[in-house]
């Protein structure tokens, strides 16, 4: 294996672990603002041509909201959380404490769900980087967009590939015990955060 | 006349629910804010006994509001309510003035106390 190699298996490794410490943390959170039992996971790490990127994810085809993150300091990442428009309105049932189903149309409170959903969990990720990597990382506030996912996904990526051919990607999906609920989770990090990253030991 | 509380976070179902959560104390939310500097301008407009402010929010984040509030009223009680649960980070909001803090998701039961604590109604 050579240097190249060993430094991106190590990248790799660091993201996965940190993550998914960071999601466990996120799942706990979210679980507590909804209510009810969540399970977030790493599906997968991939890295990803710049041109195809948004291409393959499972819900291009559904109109969803989601909330884009930027994680400033010193490993600078890209956060995103979507979820289907009608789960959207399932989401704002629960954190309300509403029967599902009462929540029929997109307003400023189901925009704000996922808008404090993308705040809360992306602050539970960068709280466990800062931990285990003491490093500084802290949420930007969360803009949050409607439209078809694939087109969020190039469009919040876009600056991305002014600094690299191919980003890492982090996906994540969600198990929402009963309620049917789909929603998915990327993580980005910055060419930037590709380097100190990297060079963290000992996890 | 009942204690005036602001509420400044930027997601509207926050305010909500802080809203629902207080009122039933008997205390009145006055004014909400969706920023940090819609937060400083409606303090100085109402001048509330007590703000609930965000840290992260547009145009001005929490810690920056609750410097000039703190700049136009000294004595003005500020609780911070963040996600951000970094030690350096709410060690600089106390320092910086800060009543108290609670870390979201909110349990509601802490909403109640902090808030009844830093009006000397607990």
């Amino acid at each position: 294996m050579n240097d190249s190699e060993q430094s991106k298996n190590n990248l790799n490794k660091t993201v996965r672990i940190i993550t998914q410490m960071g999601l466990n943390m996120a799942s706990v959170l979210f679980s507590k603002l909804i209510k009810t039992d969540a399970n977030i996971y790493i599906d997968k790490i991939y890295n990803e041509d710049i041109s195809i990127v948004g291409n393959d994810i499972e819900t291009n085809n559904k109109e969803v909201i989601a909330a884009m993150v930027d994680l400033v300091g010193d490993a600078p990442m890209k956060f995103l959380f979507m979820v289907p428009l009608d789960d959207a309105l399932k989401i704002t049932d629960l954190i309300l404490g509403k029967k599902l189903g009462t929540t029929k149309n997109f307003d400023i409170y189901v925009e704000s769900s996922v808008q404090e959903i993308g705040n809360i969990m992306a602050s539970a990720i960068s709280n466990v980087f800062v931990t285990t990597c003491k490093i500084k990382l802290l949420p930007s506030p969360p803009v949050v967009v409607k439209n078809y996912s694939s087109i969020i996904f190039q469009e919040y990526t876009f600056d991305l590939a002014t600094e690299s051919n191919e980003i890492l990607i982090v996906e994540s999906h969600f198990d929402l015990s009963a309620t049917g609920i789909n929603c998915i989770l990327f993580l980005l990090p910055c060419l930037e955060s590709k380097k100190v990253l990297s060079s963290i030991e000992g996890l | 006349m009942s204690k005036q509380i602001l509420i400044a976070d930027d997601a509207p179902i926050i305010r909500l629910m802080l809203k629902d959560l207080i009122t039933p104390l008997g205390y009145q939310v006055i004014a909400e804010a969706s920023n940090g500097e819609e937060a400083v301008e409606k303090y100085k407009e109402f001048k509330p006994d007590l703000v609930t402010l965000d840290i992260i929010m547009p145009q001005k984040n929490g810690i920056q509001a609750l410097a000039e509030i703190l700049a136009i009223n000294p004595k003005a009680k500020v609780i911070m309510i963040t996600a951000i649960d970094q030690k350096e980070y709410l060690t600089n909001a106390i320092k910086t003035g800060a009543s108290d803090y609670i870390v979201k998701p909110f349990e509601e039961e802490r909403v109640r106390s902090v808030i009844r604590k830093a009006l000397g109604d607990l």
